[in-house]
């Protein structure tokens, strides 16, 4: 392993939020901030990327063997 | 109803989850379970406006936390215990139409976060042995919702395939003092026509003994057990190379390229286990633009997987198409 190992961008910082659901179960909600508690949700930092018409085909449905 | 019943045949346990064959499949889009809620609009399983990453028990679970007691018992030849688990569901992003390998490297890195989360809180609980994470992505590996997710399974025992790459692992490791994936990924950095991609801690190829044309494998350099050990460089590392690979992977063929992706860790079960090296699988079924990898009869029934190619002459195909990652600023 390389010992001058980079990071790529500055370290982000992962926060929960829980909540108990009516029918008993639990959600979890992530939210994410960078080191100096910016917000880094969605549209801040990682939105949506290329839309998906950039790809023209589906994979096919039937399998051959 | 669901309920956990041993193959004595195979020493395998399998669930039965009998309320899965109701579940939601394949909705339109404007029903989709797992879209926010916009005001106004249908009420989906996600009760808030927008999100950026979810993690929830899955509404139609193959194993729960307080299961029933199973309908029938056991008996001198047959076994079975009640279905104790605990399955969630991973939204990786609030928009519908995107995919992980459309997402930017960014994402995927919360994506990391959010997994880490996920092993060490399923983990912490007495009765998971074996925490798996993994993700399902395209109807041809029998998707029933589009929006983009994963799943993890916690499990009460060390799955077989798991159990099977542990007992070998140990074996290497008592024979040659050596971690096995660790000779594997020496001898495939050597070799080098089998790798896809690499970046300072990982590195992303088509393993010699591929069972899948596109099988493809990413590993840790270093030698580490789960996803929790990765530090903070590793996680950015493993993030990029992710991208690259799950990009690549639908520039082959021009399609929103389907797969099987699973998480090899260490189990949860309180002991080390130090021989063993954390890996992910990704198992896509398409063997070229149109066709697709079946498991039949040698597959299914004998255990012998037979691909139809050759993992040197896959690779190269695949690396041609890893492009650079590009952070955000």
């Amino acid at each position: 392993m390389p010992k001058d190992k980079q990071l790529k961008t500055d370290p982000i910082n992962i926060h929960e939020r829980r909540v108990a659901m009516p029918d008993g179960r639990y959600m979890v909600f992530f939210t994410f901030t960078d080191g100096s508690g910016r917000d880094l949700s969605n549209g801040l930092h990682g939105g949506s990327g290329e839309e998906p018409s950039a790809l023209h085909g589906e994979a096919p449905e039937e399998q051959h063997v | 109803m669901s309920e956990l019943r041993y193959n004595p045949l195979l020493g395998e346990w399998l669930a039965t989850a009998t309320h899965r064959q109701d579940r939601t499949f394949l909705p339109p889009k404007d029903f989709c379970p797992l879209c926010p809620t916009k005001p106004g609009m249908h009420p989906t399983e996600v009760p808030e406006p927008d999100y950026d990453l979810v993690a929830f028990e899955n509404r139609f679970p193959s194993l729960k936390n307080d299961p029933p007691e199973p309908a029938i018992q056991s008996n001198g030849i047959y076994e079975v215990e009640p279905g104790r688990g605990i399955c969630e569901v991973v939204l990786y992003s609030s928009n519908h139409n995107t995919t992980l390998a459309q997402e930017p490297v960014e994402r995927i890195y919360k994506l990391i976060k959010v997994w880490r989360n996920r092993f060490e809180e399923l983990s912490s609980h007495d009765f998971i042995k074996y925490v798996f994470i993994f993700e399902n992505k395209g109807e041809a590996v029998g998707v029933t919702l589009h929006h983009p997710h994963g799943q993890i399974y916690a499990y009460p025992f060390v799955p077989p395939v798991v159990k099977k790459e542990m007992r070998r692992s140990r074996k290497y490791h008592k024979k040659n003092g050596r971690c096995l994936l660790c000779d594997i990924l020496q001898n495939e950095t050597e070799y080098k026509e089998r790798i896809v991609a690499e970046n300072q801690s990982f590195v992303a190829y088509i393993p010699f003994f591929a069972r899948y044309p596109y099988e493809t494998h990413i590993s840790a350099k270093r030698h580490l057990g789960a996803i929790t050990d990765l530090d903070e460089s590793e996680q950015q590392d493993l993030a990029e190379i992710m991208k690259q690979l799950l990009a690549a992977f639908d520039r082959l063929f021009d399609v929103s390229f389907p797969y099987m992706m699973v998480m090899h860790q260490r189990p949860s079960d309180g002991k080390p286990h130090e021989y063993y090296h954390f890996h992910i699988e990704f198992y896509p079924p398409m063997r070229t633009a149109t066709k697709l990898k079946y498991l039949a009869g040698s597959e299914a029934g004998a255990g012998m997987f037979i691909n139809d190619t050759l993992p040197e002459q896959k690779a190269p195909e695949l690396r041609a198409l890893v492009q650079p990652v590009t952070w955000a600023a």
